[in-house]
């Protein structure tokens, strides 16, 4: 009986194993291949037609101890990770709370807001190129109705990094649509009971919809930590890195390097520091959710 | 059973027959980055060709240009190249070191007539072999202007104080974009400038950097811009690069007669959109603005002279030969139609590039307006410098670029800007990657 229990349980493994195996393929030779081979490939020197040649750590020392691009455009992440995820996270939450009210015309809101997140990227990075042209665009119009002369953005060293953290607020309305199903998700008797017990609205807020909610805000903090070591689009098309640098993300360099100069050996090290990075930042965030993630299964 | 013999040997004959009498269409590979319009110009020109050679059919295959190179360096590396790839002067280089190239010597030697055409550039000729095949056209650096706003202002054209008036140097220049400088609509901001000045190296500072005579050459001929290829250090901050820098960037910050880089809103190039009178920039921007510049005339002239008159020349070609190739003497084919007549003329007719076939660089077709002043191509081909490029030339003049932008913003002193320059450059020449 045991026997034939394990025929069985083999014979199912097999069959399961053949139902997933066009995904096992499929990751096997594009994502698990490449990445044990980019892991080869940061121990050499590779320019794509030449043999790969072995120099050990020589990538990781010319990238920490001689490229002036190198520690540039990871400050120029940190910049745009740190104070754009926050601002996100705000922007996003914002949106979803007002947005989860009962007023008329909701659906078309919600609508509006969440169609940024699926806009074409290079369309929406032309249009912000606009917007933000210090002459005649639009955040500098309504800047001069305040009599407030506005910076020249993009154009400036000084701001362009900045303005690309104002623009990737655009695409709140994606994190917003997560806020407003976790939203959605809070028991409303915890609100009648707080309002019995005679709550403000504040005290509601910060006592129950944010511990309610913060999973969704954990959930969406590690994937816009993600997200945000890789961007890349925006200066891509928007700034080239530019000006002076001051845009030159740490994925843009990698691209430059890998794509541009053909130094795939460096690029591939450069891809393994930044994952590196990404694992540690976020098992720290693992590590803090402890406490202050508050999830109901777990009392 | 003697029948069914005779049936089998009659079969296998005719057979045999038939296939001597037709041979299957050679099909090659082109590869290319173009699209759009300049693809089907192109396609019509492949379609000419495969009209000619019945027995050659043409393959094209299209990449976006930025990842160009580094498909082809994969199919290269797998075995799997086109025959035939498009390709610019900065690729070629690259292409030649990399061994992508077929030696095409004996082919050159039996079917070009090297009196038929301009002198080709030294970059596909290496230890005396000629590599994949040789340039189809050429590209300079003219000064572009807008002629309406020279009338309007009552100023002689750089062409009139080029051959009528004989002084067309830095300082007259500079006088005339200071005069063309104007707050048009009267609200106390500067809305037309005389010139336009360009962050990149190209159609940006090297011009310049060229006028002031501080280009590095090599021994035998070339220039590698401003990197010393044997010593494998910048020289961007040598006594004529650093004049000629702070000339440019003076433009911007000084003399305030170019906006800064990006501060125009418009569509299209400052030219075209009539926000700037002059400014130099590539010669295929002719046939950019012979299509759509429609409400003013606009013409080439010489740059300014500095201390010399001098441009830049590159060389890049519709198609080199790949070292794989299973069809060296068809692909060697499509590549002579390239240099040929019929190609040739399409090149003069569109302007895009400039020709190499001697009779279609003085063709009626390209001598034909606009823009009126054509034979400055001409003339300038006879005072130009080829660009041999070196490894890492792109990336070290980008690094540089970068950091003279800061000093083009003023956001640091021309001398600042040099310095960290020259630090960023050696570096990255230096480094170990």
């Amino acid at each position: 009986m045991e026997k034939l229990r394990s025929k069985v349980a083999k014979k199912e493994a097999i069959e399961g194993f053949l139902f997933i195996s066009p995904w096992l393929i499929g990751f096997c030779a594009f994502v698990a291949g490449p990445m044990i081979a980019s892991l080869y490939l940061s121990f050499t020197k590779w320019e794509l037609l030449d043999r790969p040649v072995w120099v050990g750590f020589q990538n990781f020392i010319t990238m920490f101890f001689e490229d002036p691009l190198f520690w540039k455009s990871l400050y120029n992440t940190i910049y745009y990770t740190f104070l754009g995820v926050p601002l996100g996270i705000i922007a996003a939450l914002s949106l979803a709370l007002l947005l989860n009210q009962d007023i008329k015309g909701l659906s078309l809101y919600r609508t509006l807001y969440y169609l940024p997140a699926v806009t074409s990227g290079v369309a929406t990075a032309i249009l912000w190129v606009w917007i933000f042209n210090p002459n005649i665009g639009l955040l500098n119009y309504f800047l001069s109705l305040l009599h407030i002369q506005g910076p020249r953005w993009l154009g400036d060293p000084g701001w362009a990094k900045f303005s690309l953290v104002i623009m990737s607020l655009w695409g709140a309305g994606g994190g917003m649509i997560i806020y407003l199903a976790g939203l959605k998700n809070i028991p409303i008797h915890l609100y009648e009971a707080a309002k019995i017990d005679g709550a403000s609205s504040w005290q509601i807020f910060w006592n129950i919809t944010i511990p309610q909610l913060t999973p969704t805000i954990f959930f969406n903090l590690i994937m816009g930590l993600i997200g945000a070591f890789q961007t890349f689009m925006n200066a891509y098309v928007m700034t080239q890195g530019g000006p002076v640098n001051s845009t030159l993300f740490y994925v843009l360099y990698l691209y430059n390097n890998a794509f541009q100069y053909y130094h795939m050996g460096y690029a591939s090290s450069m891809a393994w520091f930044l994952f590196i990075i990404v694992i540690l930042v976020t098992l720290l965030q693992f590590r803090l959710a402890r406490r202050w993630v508050y999830y109901e299964t777990q009392r | 059973m003697r029948s069914y013999k005779l049936i089998v040997a009659f079969l296998v004959l005719s057979l045999l027959l038939s296939s001597s009498v037709y041979s299957a269409p050679v099909t090659i590979r082109w590869s290319t980055w173009l699209s759009g319009e300049s693809l089907a110009e192109q396609q019509k020109l492949i379609d000419m060709f495969e009209k000619k050679y019945p027995d050659i059919k043409v393959k094209v295959e299209t990449t976006p240009y930025s990842e160009y190179t580094a498909k082809l360096f994969t199919q290269h590396a797998a075995g799997n190249a086109p025959d035939v790839m498009h390709t610019t002067i900065y690729f070629a280089d690259e292409y030649i070191r990399k061994g992508l190239l077929l030696d095409v010597t004996k082919y050159v030697k039996k079917s070009i007539d090297f009196k038929k055409y301009v002198k080709f550039s030294p970059i596909y000729v290496r230890e005396g072999k000629i590599w994949g095949g040789l340039e189809t056209h050429n590209q300079v650096y003219p000064l572009f202007y807008n002629v309406n706003m020279f009338k309007e202002a009552g100023l002689p054209t750089p062409n009139d104080y080029y051959y009528i008036k004989k002084k067309w140097d830095l300082q007259t220049f500079l006088e005339v974009a200071k005069k063309l400088t104007r707050d048009v609509n009267g609200d106390g901001k500067i809305d037309v400038w005389g010139t336009y000045v360009q962050s990149g190296w190209e159609t940006g500072w090297f011009p310049f950097v060229l006028l002031f005579d501080g280009e590095w050459r090599y021994p035998d001929g070339g220039t590698s811009t401003v990197v010393d290829v044997t010593s494998r250090k910048v020289t961007i901050d040598t006594p004529k690069v650093v004049d000629a820098l702070k000339f440019y960037i003076g433009l911007i910050q000084q003399e305030k007669v170019a906006p800064l880089p990006g501060e125009l809103a418009i569509m299209g190039t400052p030219l075209e959109a009539k926000k700037v009178a002059m400014m130099i920039d590539g010669s295929w921007m002719m046939n950019i603005y012979k299509a759509r510049i429609k409400d003013f005339e606009w013409d080439i002239a010489h740059p300014p002279k500095g201390t010399v008159l001098r441009t830049h020349i590159d060389a890049g070609a519709d198609g080199l030969v790949w070292a794989g190739t299973k069809h060296p003497e068809e692909a060697w084919k499509l590549v002579e139609f390239f240099l040929g007549e019929e190609v040739q003329m399409a090149k003069a007719r569109s302007k895009l590039v400039i020709p190499v076939l001697r009779s279609a660089l003085y063709s009626k077709e390209y001598l034909t307006a606009p823009p009126r002043h054509i034979k400055v191509i001409h003339e300038m081909i006879g005072y130009s410098v080829p660009i041999k490029p070196f490894e890492g030339m792109l990336e070290v003049l980008d690094g540089m670029s970068a950091e003279l932008e800061a000093a083009m913003l003023g956001k640091k002193s021309v001398d600042e800007a040099i310095k960290a320059a020259v630090e960023v450059g050696n570096k990255i020449l230096g480094l170990k990657r």
